[in-house]
């Protein structure tokens, strides 16, 4: 058991958790939603938690804000142990003394816009005139001080939003969990909360906990990335580090779209490997798992690190090489698609521009063998 | 910054204050009503020679025999019409363009509107055979085309009469499961339906109403259980009949001198078994409600177009609520205005001497009216009180205290009527509590009986409100208790109002457990209407039925302004 800290510095994380397990019985079968997860949350920081639906990223969430009961782990906030199934300390969610923002947003629709954001700071037993400055303050920070009087269900979905956000806010340490906060808004309110809310976490300077199934809004929100697979925490680091270091292929699967190609491994020097592919030899760099020559691997690369040369053009050192015909392009504003058939299977690749290459044209795909990833496979898993 | 919250942790406990106040709830409300139950069941096995032995007399006689095929008779056949009535209207009333709107929600609170007791003497004035309104009208109309008479030509007190009274108030028992059925089943279907090529008619038979069977089945079998317990229909209509039906019976049986307790026990408890395997077999027929929900949301998108048969299906569900509201009510205050109760309508003899006799001048009405009013009140905010925090309770923890607080109090909900007065009777007349004919007794009979409205009412008070309100509320700061009385007993209050109105109405209007329990010294408003209307005072009692569903039609507009209200708010 961890000792808890009498008084946290500034390095002391704001949330630390350490090996939490969580299972559900049913009466048919036991799922194990968190399987020893750890994570730390320093001061100030914005974490996203990323994964599809199932794979625990709530159940993390909901464990930290004290909603659900871990099975085993301890969860330390500002060094302070709030749960531990070995030391039997369990914290309700009231005595936490952090913020939340619902899917839903949970805003009390008998109450008023002021009386929600009051509530927790009434809660915290703030003196009656105290209270009145602070909500104010709270709302103006989400651009809402003149709706204090208005009944939540007679706001839009995103002000509602910022009202349930004020709530969050007003009477935390400045910890606030997020579960999917925008989730049910429109993609143009979503995009618009989104730049406001990152911009609001720079100047409160926050520290959050974010569940999303949404890659986009996780690259543009967080200072970490948490990606999720059943139960564990498939891999952790800076967007950049998620999206150009992929550790896996579950991460870079899930991360963006990507081109995958499967062969056995030809060769391997450094941090470098050749894989031998229906597609041809390819050049990438070799992930932890790789561990020998022959074994099956998994090639994987992005479609706008892709280039598509017409007939003859030269193709760039240090770059895989794939001939093909192109099938057809696809527009879609800004990018255009390039679907090139090369024997069986198909690759896609992104391009800026239209360069008017008619269907059936023989092109070649070029991508940078630095940023082509390879994955070891288990033999079984071909 | 978090010293408090490190030395707020304490050890891992599940019982808090508030749990503590749940529990202690929990098993009082199981022991109130294990102790009448238990006491009965005793009573039936140690007075089991003596019981058998009478009922073979009986069954000797005939008299047992008689009652047995009066009941199969009124219960069969009134579920019966029941179940066709109540399933064109709601089908009519769920899916059709036929469908009255606000007003079709009216339907199934008919027998609130105007109490069956008030109804059925309604009906009474209205088709008896020498006396009755409608029957002086039919004679006048027949006298025309030369057909003379004194009696008829229809007369209610019959076994005909009877049943069709009953099948009006079984109707809203199946109307409310065919239509929550209906209701589950997404109307993409029957767009899929006639979208592959089938007509409306075909749609109706092979894909909506194969959909709800189950519905249809438990709708069926629901009106025979209700029908079983039905009292104030039989005591009124079959009394004048000479048919009584078992409810009727057992009554009987413990209301004459001296009373036959061990007969009237074992039937009790035959009455218990026959419900209980009826409900059995209603629950294997509908297994789990969420049989019928295929699909995704419902919505009135799917409403199909009758054409021509849109008036005659829309006429249908007016008639309803004309014979179970507005005829017998018109008959009721024509009577009640009258000195003496005649079908010869004399505007110049009106008078309001009824009114005030019964409401001021006679003891016994007007202290019914007091009692009845006073003790529907208490009641209802016991009742509703206790289902609130069990209630919420059990969706705050979940687990065994959920499934135990609402398997205790749906229990007397299973019983007849008759039987759980019975049960009352027996344990609490004897010493040491002596409580035959007080207020006392009444309400514990009554707070039995309301418990299964609450705690329906509170459920469905508790579906319409997230967890995340509660959690969001948690997560603020606010324990269990705080969190209860602040977020979710605001957020259910309308519900809890209109459930609190609907045991109020029941109670106030209650004659079963009334009629066995209700003493001279305090009478309730239930037995004087039974009394008055055997001594046959018809315009005291005309005029006492027109001011009980005075009072009960106005608690429904405000349940139904309430929850209105709830349901635009959020």
């Amino acid at each position: 058991m961890t000792t808890p800290t009498a008084s946290p510095s500034e390095h002391t994380p704001r949330v630390s958790v350490r090996g939490l397990t969580k299972r559900y019985r049913t009466r048919t079968r036991d799922t194990t939603a968190l399987d020893g997860v750890s994570i730390d949350i320093a001061p100030g920081e914005f974490v996203v938690l990323l994964g599809p639906s199932g794979c625990g990223k709530t159940t993390l969430l909901r464990s930290i804000a004290g909603l659900e009961q871990p099975d085993a782990g301890d969860i330390l906030l500002d060094g302070a142990l709030v749960s531990s199934s070995a030391g039997k300390v369990w914290c309700p969610p009231e005595q936490r003394r952090l913020g939340m923002v619902f899917q839903s947003y949970a805003l009390w629709p008998h109450m008023s816009v002021a009386d929600n954001v009051a509530y927790p700071l009434r809660n915290a037993g703030h003196r009656a005139a105290e209270i009145g400055p602070l909500v104010q303050q709270a709302l103006a920070r989400v651009g809402l001080d003149a709706l204090g009087p208005s009944f939540p269900g007679q706001l839009s979905g995103g002000q509602q939003q910022r009202v349930a956000l004020a709530r969050a806010l007003v009477a935390t340490g400045g910890l606030v969990l997020f579960d999917e906060p925008l989730s049910n808004l429109d993609a143009k309110v979503r995009a618009r909360l989104r730049v406001e809310l990152a911009a609001l976490q720079r100047t409160v300077g926050f520290s959050s906990l974010y569940v999303t199934h949404d890659q986009s809004e996780a690259l543009a929100l967080a200072d970490r990335i948490a990606v999720m697979e059943v139960g564990r925490i498939a891999q952790i680091g800076s967007p950049q580090d998620i999206y150009d270091r992929t550790v896996s292929r579950y991460v870079a699967d899930f991360i963006g779209s990507a081109n995958e190609v499967l062969g056995e491994i030809e060769h391997r020097g450094g941090g470098e490997c050749a894989v031998r592919t229906p597609l041809g030899l390819l050049a990438g760099q070799a992930c932890a798992d790789i561990d020998h020559v022959g074994g099956a691997a998994a090639v994987m690369f992005r479609p706008e690190h892709c280039t598509v040369l017409g007939p003859g053009a030269p193709v760039p050192a240090g770059h895989n090489r794939i001939a093909g015909t192109l099938e057809r392009s696809l527009f879609q504003g800004a990018t255009v698609e390039h679907v090139v058939r090369v024997g069986g299977s198909l690759v896609v690749a992104t391009a800026l521009a239209h360069d008017g290459m008619p269907p059936g044209t023989s092109v070649t795909v070029a991508f940078p063998a630095a940023r082509t990833l390879v994955y070891g496979l288990p033999k079984d898993r071909r | 910054m978090s010293t408090s919250r490190g030395l707020a942790r304490r050890p891992a406990s599940r019982l808090d204050g508030f749990g503590v106040v749940v529990m202690v709830m929990l098993v009082t409300v199981a022991l109130f009503l294990a102790f009448p139950l238990g006491t009965a069941v005793l009573r039936t096995l140690g007075d089991a020679p003596q019981g058998l032995e009478a009922i073979l007399t009986s069954i000797a006689s005939g008299a047992l025999p008689k009652v047995l095929a009066n009941t199969a008779l009124v219960v069969l056949g009134g579920a019966a019409i029941a179940t066709v009535a109540g399933a064109v209207l709601a089908f009519v009333n769920e899916r059709t363009d036929g469908s009255l709107g606000a007003a079709g929600e009216l339907l199934p609170l008919a027998p609130m509107i105007v109490p069956p007791i008030a109804g059925v003497i309604g009906w009474a004035i209205l088709l008896d055979p020498s006396v009755g309104l409608v029957n002086h009208l039919l004679r006048g109309a027949l006298g025309l085309v030369g057909i003379e008479a004194t009696e008829g030509p229809l007369d209610i007190y019959t076994a005909t009469g009877l049943v069709c009274v009953t099948g009006l108030y079984l109707v809203p028992y199946v109307y409310l499961i065919v239509a929550a059925g209906l209701r589950g089943v997404d109307p993409a279907l029957d767009e899929a339906s006639r979208v592959s090529g089938a007509s409306p008619l075909r749609t109706m038979l092979r894909v909506t109403l194969p959909a709800v069977r189950p519905a249809l089945l438990a709708a069926a079998l629901m009106a025979v259980i209700a029908g079983i317990g039905l009292f104030s229909v039989p005591i009124v209509l079959g009394t004048a009949a000479r048919m009584d039906v078992i409810s009727v019976h057992v009554y009987r049986l413990f209301d004459q001198f001296p009373p036959q307790t061990a007969t009237g026990l074992m039937l009790s408890g035959a009455m218990v078994v026959v419900v209980q395997c009826l409900l059995l077999a209603q629950h294997w027929m509908m297994p789990g409600e969420r049989h019928s929900m295929i699909g995704g949301r419902g919505g009135r998108a799917g409403q199909i177009r009758l054409g021509r048969w849109r008036r005659p299906a829309q006429a249908l569900a007016v008639a309803y609520l004309a014979t179970t509201s507005i005829l017998p009510v018109c008959g009721l205050l024509i009577v009640s205005f009258q000195p003496f109760w005649t079908p010869l309508i004399d505007v110049a003899q009106f008078t309001l001497e009824n009114y005030t006799f019964v409401l001021f001048e006679n003891g016994p009405t007007s202290r019914a009216f007091v009692t009845s009013l006073g003790l529907g009140a208490a009641t209802a905010t016991a009742a509703v009180l206790i289902a609130a925090v069990l209630m919420f309770a059990a969706r705050l923890r979940q687990g065994q205290v959920a499934r135990a607080a609402d398997v205790v109090m749906a229990l007397p909900a299973t019983l007849p009527h008759t039987v759980i007065g019975v049960a009352f009777l027996i344990t609490f007349t004897p010493a040491p509590f002596k409580l035959y004919g007080t207020v006392l007794i009444l309400f514990l009979a009554y707070l039995a009986m309301a418990l299964p409205f609450a705690a329906r009412a509170a459920a469905s008070a508790a579906s319409g409100i997230g967890t995340d309100v509660a959690e969001a509320s948690r997560i603020s700061g606010a324990g269990p208790g705080r969190t209860f009385v602040r977020i979710l007993l605001p957020l259910a209050l309308p519900g809890l109002m209109a459930g609190w109105i609907i045991v109020f109405i029941h109670t106030a209007g209650e004659v079963t457990a009334s009629s066995l329990l209700g003493g001279a010294r305090n009478p309730v408003i239930g037995r004087v209407m039974t009394e008055l209307w055997i001594f046959g005072s018809f315009p005291q009692l005309a005029a006492m039925a027109i001011v009980v569903t005075a009072v009960t039609t106005t608690g429904v507009a405000l349940m139904l302004y309430l929850t209105r209200r709830a349901s635009i708010r959020t």
